[in-house]
């Protein structure tokens, strides 16, 4: 079962390492620690949770100082694809996503990209997105690492279009 | 930190302690060395830093950080003093803090196409893992160039014992062979002298006469040893023969006197060393013509594959070579008539012997005539 890289990309404190950490450990800390440069986690899905039978995920958790950066990073290599963090509580961070979304899908074409809007547990679920970001082609997953909620549906979406365009 | 060309040089007491300050930090596990072949499977790893490096695969499938980074890595061969750099990458596995590491890819062509990975603890004074990188890469190329020295050198030893071992031979030769000859034309010139002295004018025409004689077969045997002692050298080319051809243009430009020659089997065209060949061909035919006791005879040059070599089979029906000289025939100034200096066989010998291959004599005169000489010429040459 050969591995598949997946980014974790946004802006600082959007979540991207509470989502990792969510999805492989299973657990949430409140305690607020920046990722300095790249933490990779290893992350097994079971057969029968999608199409494509089972899956191995290597995610990288970036750095959000990289910002656009992280484009034209050496690790962003090799990628099959992306997800999108965005803070909900911050529109800054939900406008800079689009961005990086356009960004990604130009450097790396073909590959999966997909948003999250993180934080849901702290707003009202009708929150307006911004018009660019609800716009977008880019298929949006509204998740909250601190519940869980959506945080592994948000990877099973991307196991099933990485497996079926065969990345 | 800054360096020098000069501050690297392992002969600079400064970069020596710079080396031993990066041992230092080597065994304190602060850094790591991991040895990828040419497909980047890990062959090696020092250092407890790189304990979490699976051994036997290639590190690119085995170290999450670096699934899918072949080509990068692999891009950093042939290209001087060009690395690839992954900093402060964590591999995560349990909720505890995991250590940062820095991972610096390099290239060693010099060393037979492997590829080092430095990996280093985040958090250590970057100047000195940048000094320190540089200091394993200085001190690796000095070593592939030590190393690449010291195989040359081996190569000039054994050229030179071969070389010193064809000087002894020269030399016992020289002193031995042709001791007699020079002794016969010193007992002539006492000779002449005395005749001169006595006013025989006759006795000394005589022996002038055969003083001539003397240094002439003196001057023909310097020139057959020189032909001898300058055959068979390594610095004879590799070239493209056609061995009928060769054969056929060999016996065309023989004086063979009544000696019908036939020419059978299979010639095949190789890469070898045309010179050695005519030469060996060339002095085989000749002698077999030379020491034919008849007006006429037959002479059969045939050629059979054997595998990795051409086997060469020269057979006359002339009087043969009794056993007990068989070996002796093959040294130089032996001949067992009175025709020729004795060396064309020895010169076949060197020859078969420069192009690794064998020669041998089957003939006894007690059971029949003929003698034939089977040689084994190798299909390729190795120098």
């Amino acid at each position: 079962m050969r591995p598949r890289k997946i980014m974790l990309l946004g802006e600082i404190g959007v979540g991207k390492s509470s989502i990792a950490r969510r999805l492989v450990f299973g657990r949430f800390e409140s305690d607020y620690k920046p990722t300095l440069g790249v933490d990779v986690y290893s992350y097994e899905i079971e057969p029968g949770l999608f199409p494509g039978g089972a899956a191995k995920f290597i995610i990288w958790d970036t750095d959000g100082n990289f910002r656009d950066n992280i484009l034209s990073h050496i690790y962003i290599k090799q990628a099959a694809g992306a997800l999108i963090v965005g803070d909900v509580t911050r529109q800054t961070t939900l406008e800079s996503m689009v961005h990086l979304g356009h960004g990604f899908m130009e450097a790396m074409p073909g590959r999966y990209c997909g948003f999250l809007i993180n934080k849901t547990d702290l707003v009202d679920a009708s929150i307006e997105l911004p018009p660019a970001l609800a716009q977008s082609t880019i298929p949006i997953v509204r998740t909250s690492a601190k519940t869980g909620e959506n945080v592994r549906e948000a990877f099973l979406g991307a196991a099933d279009v990485i497996h079926r365009r065969g990345l | 930190m800054s360096s020098t060309a000069a501050d690297s040089s392992l002969e600079n007491p400064m970069g020596r302690a710079r080396l031993q300050a990066g041992g230092l930090l080597a065994s304190r596990g602060l850094y790591g060395f991991v040895w990828l072949d040419e497909d980047l499977i890990v062959r090696q790893r020092f250092g407890n830093v790189v304990d979490f490096v699976e051994t036997g695969v290639p590190v690119t499938q085995s170290v999450p950080p670096l699934i899918g980074l072949e080509e990068e890595i692999k891009a950093l061969k042939g290209v001087p003093n060009n690395e690839l750099r992954l900093p402060n990458v964590s591999i995560v596995t349990t909720e505890a803090a995991e250590p940062r590491l820095n991972m610096l890819f390099y290239s060693f062509a010099e060393l037979g196409d492997y590829y080092l990975m430095v990996v280093s603890r985040s958090g250590v004074d970057p100047n000195l893992e940048v000094e320190f990188s540089r200091q394993i890469r200085a001190r690796l190329m000095a070593e592939a160039e030590a190393f690449a020295k010291s195989k040359e050198l081996a190569r000039a030893n054994a050229d030179l014992k071969v070389l010193n071992g064809n000087l002894e031979q020269f030399a016992a030769i020289v002193t031995h062979d042709l001791k007699a000859p020079m002794r016969a034309v010193r007992y002539l010139v006492d000779e002449i002298e005395t005749a001169v002295g006595a006013n025989d004018g006759d006795a000394a025409h005589t022996k002038l006469q055969e003083l001539r004689r003397q240094t002439t077969r003196l001057s023909s045997m310097l020139s057959a040893l020189l032909h001898y002692s300058s055959a068979g050298l390594s610095q004879q080319p590799i070239e493209t023969v056609d061995t009928r051809a060769l054969v056929t243009e060999i016996v065309r430009s023989l004086p063979h006197r009544g000696i019908e020659v036939d020419i059978r089997g299979t010639w095949p065209t190789l890469d070898t060393l045309l010179t050695p060949l005519d030469l060996t061909l060339r002095n085989l035919i000749d002698n077999t013509v030379k020491h034919h006791d008849r007006d006429t005879g037959n002479l059969v040059i045939a050629c059979a594959d054997a595998g990795s070599a051409i086997e060469i089979t020269v057979a006359d029906d002339g009087p043969g070579i009794a056993p007990e000289h068989h070996a002796s025939v093959f040294l130089p100034y032996r001949t067992l008539t009175d025709g020729g200096e004795g060396m064309g066989l020895a010169i076949v010998q060197k020859m078969v012997d420069a192009a690794g291959g064998a020669i041998t004599l089957a003939s006894n005169p007690t059971e029949g005539r003929g003698t034939t000489f089977r040689i084994r010429w190798p299909k390729q040459i190795a120098l």
